[in-house]
């Protein structure tokens, strides 16, 4: 399965690379993300939430950086669910944002954990690496992701079709968005 | 401190609510001096808006001063003390649309956006 999305962002590409390239400001914009630890100059560890309350996680290597410019990594030998992405950091037109590109590809094994995975992502995948660009706009122009006593979790695809009615959240909806 | 709420459709009261507090670092606390009424406000009165809840405060272009800035309010452009005129757009300030003054079309401020 790929993946494909791209965001403009009013900061430097310098400023949008170094936020990036440290690996662990990631699950601060990627929902899916729990924690991303650097183990060494080129490798870090991943782990992800998945449905039934399993962690899904990974070690992960850099394979090409063009420091401002082009960031790629994958998942190494034994992941459980193998995954690569890229991301390239591209001058906007109007000479002080950046355009940020990412693709990611998953392999989807088969299985239970297969079948666990395509539902995790939904029939939208892409969706949620949109949503995942636009709170990494929010945190690096605004400094927070976004959110709204109507939607506490921030921009989410997923939850607008269908849309839920317009009533005020209840207070178990509230803590969950929270979250 | 006072503040006029709406109490049910057709319905506002003027009751006691709690003092607001800086929440966030880049709030600031703006006592009203004199607001307005808009028709939006009247589309909340008349019960037309279903996520409007007993207690709710009404009121969303008003003037005041500001007594009380939170710790991300940049000096040069709010300090306690200005008056100040405000508007409903909530703007983030930093986007591309912000940055070309056009505060309603926010790239970020609106989530549903």
């Amino acid at each position: 399965m790929e993946l494909t999305a791209t965001i403009t962002i009013r900061k430097s590409t310098s400023v949008v690379f170094a936020f990036w390239r440290n690996f662990e400001n990631l699950p601060t914009f990627m929902a899916h993300l729990d924690e991303v630890r650097t183990k060494s100059d080129r490798t870090s560890y991943w782990r992800a939430s998945a449905p039934f309350g399993q962690a899904v996680e990974w070690d992960a290597e850099i394979t090409e950086e063009i420091p401002g410019e082009r960031i790629g990594w994958r998942s190494t030998e034994d992941a459980d669910v193998p995954n690569a992405g890229k991301v390239w950091f591209v001058p906007a037109p109007d000479g002080v944002s950046t355009e940020i590109h990412v693709v990611l590809v998953y392999d989807i094994p088969g299985g239970a954990l297969g079948k666990a995975v395509a539902k995790y992502f939904g029939e939208e995948p892409h969706q949620q690496l949109d949503d995942d660009l636009r709170r990494l706009k929010q945190v690096l122009e605004t400094g927070e992701v976004v959110r709204s006593d109507g939607a506490p979790w921030g921009k989410r695809a997923r939850d607008e079709f269908p849309q839920r009615p317009a009533q005020p959240l209840s207070p178990e909806e509230l803590k969950e968005g929270m979250r | 401190m006072r503040a006029v709420t709406w109490a049910g459709r057709n319905k506002v009261e003027v009751r006691a609510v709690p003092d607001p507090s800086i929440l966030n670092s880049r709030d600031a606390i703006v006592q009203v001096t004199s607001t307005a009424i808009c028709g939006s406000d009247l589309h909340l009165v008349d019960g037309y808006i279903p996520t409007m809840q007993n207690g709710d405060v009404l009121g969303h272009e008003f003037m005041g001063k500001v007594i009380e800035v939170g710790r991300g309010v940049d000096p040069e452009k709010l300090r306690v003390g200005d008056r100040v005129v405000v508007p409903f757009p909530i703007a983030c300030g930093a986007c591309g649309a912000c940055a070309a003054e056009l505060y309603s079309c926010c790239e970020n401020s609106n989530p549903n956006a």
